[in-house]
């Protein structure tokens, strides 16, 4: 290879080299900016979207005595375990009313 | 005061009504009362539209900005957001604009006594609960500039479910809390049930039209336009918004009650059936929560396993 040759392609060279490393650091950067831009900002994304997450399954409740789990993230609109039963004649304890 | 068969009562004034404990255990009340009046002064911190001192004013103050809440309010506001969520939207936290365009801007009390100052109520568009954002580990909202939140329909249930639950795991014995007529029983009731009176106003005597049902656990409400109603010059108001109009709900319920796993899901429900009028029936139906609606003309329609309502006329759905 002639010097002129050699010259030219060192010179080539040099200039990928540049460019490589050129773009390396351009994606270092993006992905740092990305993580510090995401922290920044996690209070912003709106990662609970209930209304994507229709029937997620059995419901959680709260175990013992039936009811009572106060529906947070629970599956869907539940009945009671026991259906409420005839009052007969006596008098309340309760009213259940507007208010 | 003792009842029937080893339970006792207690009442006191809550969240702008009536508070009731009964416990199966007699001995237990006075313990149970204390643990009932810790919930009341928390949920009422966190979640009062009329409070501004509350957590709930200060998120609304905020609209635009993101706020960090407690972890109280973070479970109102979930609690709130699934209740949209499972509706359809019937019942949707973000109505609290459409109440105060409608009048309804102070303790009901208070309104009561001094009057509304609006006489013309214009519809107010509801953001909707889509709207709202919310990262729950980070525990931080956001709401669209203009949204004012209400949990309304939501936090009155939460606290008688809380409270309840805290009551049984702490004391053991059955116990129930009612705040304003929306009930939640939890642990072993007394022999025959908690008898419940159901009617249009939570404050009306046994001897108002109503049916009295007993309930074992889990929750029991009652919506109502009924009682929380105002006059904007001849419009008569309630309390009870429909999101698509951003108006008080025009429609043929006037008293929706509903039994469910518990106080929310209950309450829940019973203003979505107030909200959705005529297909209310098959709608709770279709999910199994027995339940009893009460048109303005009186008639009752009783729906799933809800007890015939007798002397009344009423149809079984």
């Amino acid at each position: 290879m002639d010097p002129k040759t050699r010259k030219a392609v060192s010179a080539r060279d040099a200039g990928l080299a540049r460019v490589s490393r050129a773009t390396r650091l351009i994606g270092v950067a993006s992905v740092a900016g990305a993580v510090i831009a995401a922290a920044g900002f996690a209070h912003l994304i709106p990662t609970h979207l209930p209304h994507l997450n229709v029937d997620d399954g059995g419901g959680s409740g709260s175990g013992s005595g039936g009811g009572n789990g106060s529906s947070n993230g629970s599956g869907g609109l539940q009945g009671p375990n026991n259906a409420p039963g005839g009052g007969g004649s006596g008098p309340s304890q309760v009213q259940s009313g507007g208010s | 005061m003792t009842l029937g068969i080893a339970a006792a009562r207690a009442e006191v004034a809550a969240f702008g009504g009536t508070a009731v404990v009964l416990t199966a255990e007699p001995g237990a009340l006075d313990d149970a009362l204390a643990i009932v009046r810790e919930h009341i002064r928390a949920v009422d911190k966190a979640c009062s539209r009329f409070r501004p001192d509350s957590e709930l004013c200060r998120v609304n103050e905020a609209a635009g900005r993101p706020v960090e809440v407690s972890a109280l309010f973070a479970r109102a506001l979930e609690t709130a957001l699934r209740a949209a969520e499972l509706t359809d939207g019937d019942v949707d936290p973000t109505c609290g604009d459409a109440l105060i365009a409608a009048g309804y801007d102070r303790d009901f009390d208070e309104l009561r006594v001094s009057g509304v100052t609006v006489t013309v109520p214009r519809p107010r568009p509801i953001p909707g609960w889509r709207t709202v954002r919310w990262n729950p580990a980070e525990r931080v909202v956001t709401l669209q500039r203009g949204t004012r939140l209400d949990f309304g329909a939501t936090a009155k249930a939460l606290a008688a479910d809380l409270a309840a639950r805290d009551v049984h795991d702490k004391l053991g014995g059955g116990v129930l809390v009612s705040f304003s007529g929306d009930l939640s029983a939890c642990g072993p009731a007394p022999d025959g049930g908690w008898r419940v009176r159901v009617t249009d106003d939570h404050r009306a005597a046994d001897d108002r039209p109503g049916q009295t049902v007993t309930v074992r656990d889990g929750g029991l409400a009652t919506s109502s336009t009924t009682v929380r109603r105002w006059n904007a010059g001849d419009t008569a108001l309630h309390h009870i918004i429909d999101p698509r109009t951003g108006l008080p709900t025009q429609a043929g319920w006037r008293t929706v009650s509903v039994a469910a796993v518990d106080c929310v899901t209950a309450n829940t429900a019973a203003t979505a059936a107030i909200v959705r009028g005529e297909s209310a029936p098959g709608w709770l139906a279709a999910h199994g929560l027995p339940a009893r609606l009460v048109r303005s003309d009186g008639t009752v329609v009783t729906v799933a396993s809800w007890p015939a309502d007798q002397g009344s006329g009423g149809a079984a759905s």
